[in-house]
């Protein structure tokens, strides 16, 4: 890769990283998972950079992203969530934070992706879709799924 | 609790995201080294070094991000033997199955030291043949109509092999395994084919696939949706195919169907790849595209790309490749051969060609779609500060700086996902409709003509 090429990947990957690992966070719930998720994330957008680094390479990081995180729960056929939500710099613990975590790591993997891809980073049912390689009814179906599912957990915890 | 009340949980989680960092730097140095690991596996003299060591049994060896082990697949014997293959396989097998087989009377191999044979009886016409050594040591008969192949069977390898070149002629083919004096071997034997004379075998484990000359598959795993398979790629027989479980096959230039998903051979430059569905023509008219599936990111492998597409249905026969998502060529065409069916509707930072040139889809002031330049400036807006200004127009531009040089259109109508016919019957291009809250925007082209 030109030199040139490498320094423009270095800057989008720098300017990326911080929604990625957030992103990669809430689907694993485990945060050494989410470093090692968005290590090879961004790895393999270097891969394809002379490629994507003109185009869409957002949307590429995003879509590989999504594959990466379904690789792990396929390999492994169940998630370990054994992430305990962390102390605030004050020490105190945001109960409605904790609750929702705690929600999210209640979902079906593939309704916790579509949760999240549509409600934190905002993308289109069609985005969505595309992100996680499947059709748009099944993005409806996922994201109505896991609303349903966070709706009466939260409810459980009083937060409706 | 809405769903503007779950963006807003989710926006409080990620404020207390713990902390994570990943180091770009160390990102780049894994990147380099797998693109130097990735020529290693595609070159020419370096990875017929590497793989000489494999098969000369100095120990597994890491190619292309795989560990096999490659041995020798040649069935050794200490002094001749005779075997009647054709009573041992119908022991195993029962009666033979295809009819074809049936011709076949006896087959008896003799093998030794100092070389090989085989004798068999077909259409009442007992032939003898010298054996030949083929990839990996393995024993190879080429006779009238019958051809077989020997070798004792490659170590974790699964049952499903397959010979290259394939048979190009209708033929009858049986594989199986057979012991013979301790011996665990693999036959391969085809009827029907005037000499059929396999050059390699193709041996996999379900996940990794290896040559008997030695040579290494760089392979990629490929999924969508709830389907996945592996890509492999074999430059030097050559040969692109997948893995999916117990069976292996190769992947040309037509689409591979299976029950429940699509495999795609796209060229080295594609990026993304989708399935498309064609509209029913009338004889002699060109097809047009009716609809297309989402778009996959494609796995590059050493000489090609290949794409897996979950079940879309059976009316998405035929598959589309683009490098950028906005320009789509058709899968086996050489020339960029652009659909007059962009993918819409476009959503907010999205992007749009227009006469050749790129426009960002953004929001204005009260949510309608609008096209910005690459530079940041507005190019097209539907509204202004009291709302949307009119149901369509056009945005026009002179070709040159002379006031009677021809004139480049954008015609939009708002709220709509077709255009009315240019008034003076002009053929619009690149139609594309793009979306936001507040509703869509088809817009459409016209270049400047002549005169």
């Amino acid at each position: 890769m030109r030199r040139e090429q490498e320094d423009s990947f270095v800057e989008f990957a720098t300017s990326v990283k911080p929604w990625l690992l957030t992103t990669a966070w809430m689907l694993s719930a485990d945060r050494h998972a989410a470093e090692d998720l968005v290590q090879e994330t961004l790895v393999r957008v270097y891969l394809k950079w002379s490629r994507v680094g003109r185009e869409q390479p957002v949307a590429y990081a995003r879509r590989v992203l999504a594959n990466l995180h379904t690789d792990r729960w396929r390999r492994t056929r169940r998630e370990v969530l054994v992430e305990e939500p962390h102390e605030g710099a004050t020490g105190s613990v945001d109960a409605e934070v904790v609750d929702v975590i705690r929600a999210l790591q209640s979902l079906g993997p593939r309704e916790r992706e579509s949760v999240v891809l549509r409600h934190y980073l905002d993308l289109s049912e069609k985005q969505t879709a595309e992100t996680m390689g499947v059709s748009v009814g099944a993005v409806k179906g996922y994201t109505s799924r896991g609303l349903a599912a966070l709706r009466a957990t939260l409810k459980e915890d009083d937060h409706v | 609790m809405s769903e503007h009340d779950v963006t807003r949980l989710l926006g409080r989680v990620a404020a207390h995201t713990p902390h994570l960092d990943v180091d770009v730097s160390g990102v780049v140095d894994v990147g380099r080294r797998r693109v130097r690991r990735r020529r290693l596996t595609a070159g020419g003299a370096t990875a017929t070094v590497l793989v000489a060591a494999l098969w000369l049994g100095q120990g597994p060896g890491r190619l292309g991000d795989q560990e096999v082990s490659p041995a020798s697949v040649t069935w050794e014997v200490e002094e001749e033997t005779t075997v009647d293959v054709l009573e041992r396989i119908n022991a195993e097998r029962g009666r033979w199955t295809q009819p074809a087989m049936e011709e076949i009377r006896s087959l008896s191999v003799t093998k030794g030291p100092q070389g090989s044979s085989a004798t068999y009886v077909v259409d009442g016409v007992e032939q003898t043949v010298e054996g030949e050594t083929m990839a990996g040591g393995a024993d190879l008969f080429v006779g009238e109509g019958v051809t077989v192949v020997l070798w004792r069977t490659a170590p974790g390898a699964k049952r499903d092999v397959n010979l290259v070149p394939y048979v190009s002629e209708t033929s009858s083919e049986m594989t199986g395994s057979l012991e013979i004096d301790g011996a665990d071997l693999s036959y391969w034997i085809t009827v029907g084919a005037s000499n059929y004379r396999p050059e390699e075998i193709i041996f996999h484990n379900g996940h990794q696939v290896w040559t008997a000359s030695g040579q290494v598959a760089t392979t990629v795993q490929l999924r969508d949706g709830d389907a996945e398979v592996t890509g492999f790629d074999l430059p030097q027989v050559p040969m692109i195919g997948i893995v999916d479980g117990e069976t292996l096959g190769g992947v040309g230039q037509s689409a591979r169907r299976a029950e429940d998903y699509t495999v795609a051979r796209v060229p080295s430059e594609a990026v993304f790849a989708r399935q498309v569905r064609m509209g029913q023509t009338q004889v002699g008219q060109e097809r047009e595209v009716v609809d297309v599936g989402p778009a996959v990111p494609t796995e590059e492998l050493p000489s090609a790309d290949l794409v897996l597409f979950d079940w879309e249905g059976d009316d998405y026969s035929d598959v589309q490749w683009s490098a950028d998502a906005i320009t789509w060529h058709a899968q086996n065409q050489d020339d960029a051969a652009e659909t007059t069916v962009q993918p819409g509707p476009v959503d907010p930072g999205g992007m749009v060609r227009l006469l050749d040139e790129t426009y960002v889809v953004a929001l204005d002031q009260h949510d309608w779609p609008e096209l910005r330049k690459e530079d940041g400036s507005v190019f097209l807006s539907v509204s202004d500060e009291k709302g949307v200004i009119a149901d369509g127009g056009a945005v026009m531009w002179r070709e040159d700086w002379w006031p009677w040089s021809p004139r480049n259109y954008v015609y939009f109508a708002v709220g709509e996902e077709r255009l009315p016919p240019v008034a003076d019957g002009a053929e619009l291009q690149d139609v594309v409709t793009v979306s936001g809250p507040a509703g869509v925007v088809t817009l459409g082209a016209v270049p400047a003509r002549d005169g």
